[in-house]
């Protein structure tokens, strides 16, 4: 390379280089970076505070399979040998909320629960007598459903689980100002 | 990474009691910060990605980094170096992420064919897209430290000894670096010259 054509080069990388480095961002360059910054510390807040969400989904979750496993345990205990009637646990169901010692009548919501109560008994009536506790059986297809509904979609599970304790609460408060009133009414 | 490139001068953590105090003055050192470096920062992301929307992206992610670490920005002994650290590093690693850029014969030839006019007028001619690609690739092909001291050289904003501190190296090294770095790239366009020139 001789010594003109080497200034020449030379130049002509100044001024390729010079022009590499003259790249300007768009207008608002600055704003957007602020604004983008701006967003960040509740993503970050969001990000840090992931684990009580975690722990409280995961109570919900067992509370909810606990739950599942209680109503799926409770029908052995009623009716432990497969030996009682429908109308004989009917029979019980209204002896309990119906007229024990103060001749109260029973009420609907008793009435219908105990039904309800009767309907379960019925079903699990069929089911072989179990020695193992707590029971060892394969679940059955809806509990399988909720099972996988439950892996595939914990936070929607555990609000439903939520809903449906406020609900039972509900029912019970429900039934309680029912049970109450109808005491009134009978001292009237 | 981006530990490795803050000060140790920083400010101690804040007590509780000052911690509100101390969270708006760094929202307001980081916000000096993106006002006053944002371009330089834009600047060294663009001089590794050749592209602007990559550029932007990489400035974004620069300043989230600073973000992160924006409680140790106020003890920050000279933060357009600091943000020029971060940003070159974020560029880097973002370039690894990309595919290799890669020139035909035609167009290696017909950038050759653009070089004798753009060295006439070499103040006035705008660089040819496929000059601009012909010098990213001579400049991909050198040696990496080479590379780094002339990619950020080209950043008009930093000073050779501001080169040397975020390549962690000295003043005198980045400009040897330079001055060899020039020597191979004229070398390389003499020889393409004479290649496509002489048949």
């Amino acid at each position: 390379m001789n010594h003109r054509n080497e200034d020449r080069l030379d130049r002509w990388l100044d001024s390729a280089l010079n022009e590499q480095g003259k790249a300007e961002p768009r207008a608002g360059l600055e704003a957007r970076v602020l604004a983008n910054l701006a967003a960040m510390p509740t993503e970050h807040r969001a990000a840090r505070n992931w684990w009580p969400l975690a722990v409280s989904t995961a109570i919900a979750v067992a509370s909810l399979a606990l739950w599942l496993a209680q109503d799926g345990r409770r029908p052995e205990h009623r009716a432990p040998h497969g030996t009682a009637g429908a109308a004989q646990v009917a029979g019980q169901a209204s002896a309990a909320a119906g007229v024990p010692d103060g001749g109260l009548p029973i009420t609907k919501v008793a009435a219908s629960r105990a039904r309800s109560r009767s309907r379960h008994t019925v079903q699990d009536r069929r089911q072989p007598q179990l020695k193992q506790f707590p029971a060892a059986r394969p679940l059955s297809e809806q509990e399988q459903l909720l099972k996988a509904y439950v892996n595939h979609f914990p936070n929607e599970a555990a609000v439903i689980a939520r809903e449906q304790e406020q609900r039972k609460k509900e029912i019970e408060a429900l039934y309680a100002d029912a049970t109450r009133e109808s005491d009134s009414d009978q001292e009237r | 990474m981006a530990e490795a490139v803050i000060s140790n001068g920083a400010i101690p953590l804040a007590d509780a009691d000052t911690s509100a105090t101390n969270a708006r003055t760094n929202d307001h050192a980081l916000e000096v910060a993106v006002r006053e470096h944002a371009r330089l920062v834009y600047r060294i992301a663009y001089s590794v990605l050749r592209n602007h929307h990559d550029a932007e992206d990489a400035t974004q992610e620069a300043f989230v980094r600073v973000l992160r670490y924006r409680r140790k920005l106020e003890g920050v002994q000279d933060p357009k170096t600091w943000l020029a650290r971060i940003a070159w590093r974020v560029a880097i690693e973002r370039n690894k992420r990309r595919p290799e850029i890669s020139l035909s014969e035609t167009e290696v030839s017909h950038a050759i064919g653009e070089l004798p006019s753009q060295l006439a007028s070499a103040e006035e001619k705008t660089l040819g897209r496929e000059m601009a690609l012909l010098l990213e690739l001579l400049m991909a092909a050198l040696p990496e430290p080479l590379r780094n001291a002339l990619t950020l050289s080209t950043v008009e904003e930093l000073a050779p000894h501001e080169i040397a501190e975020v390549l962690g190296t000295s003043e005198s090294s980045v400009r040897s670096r330079l001055f060899r770095a020039r020597q191979i790239l004229k070398e390389k366009l003499a020889k393409l010259e004479g290649k496509y020139e002489s048949p």
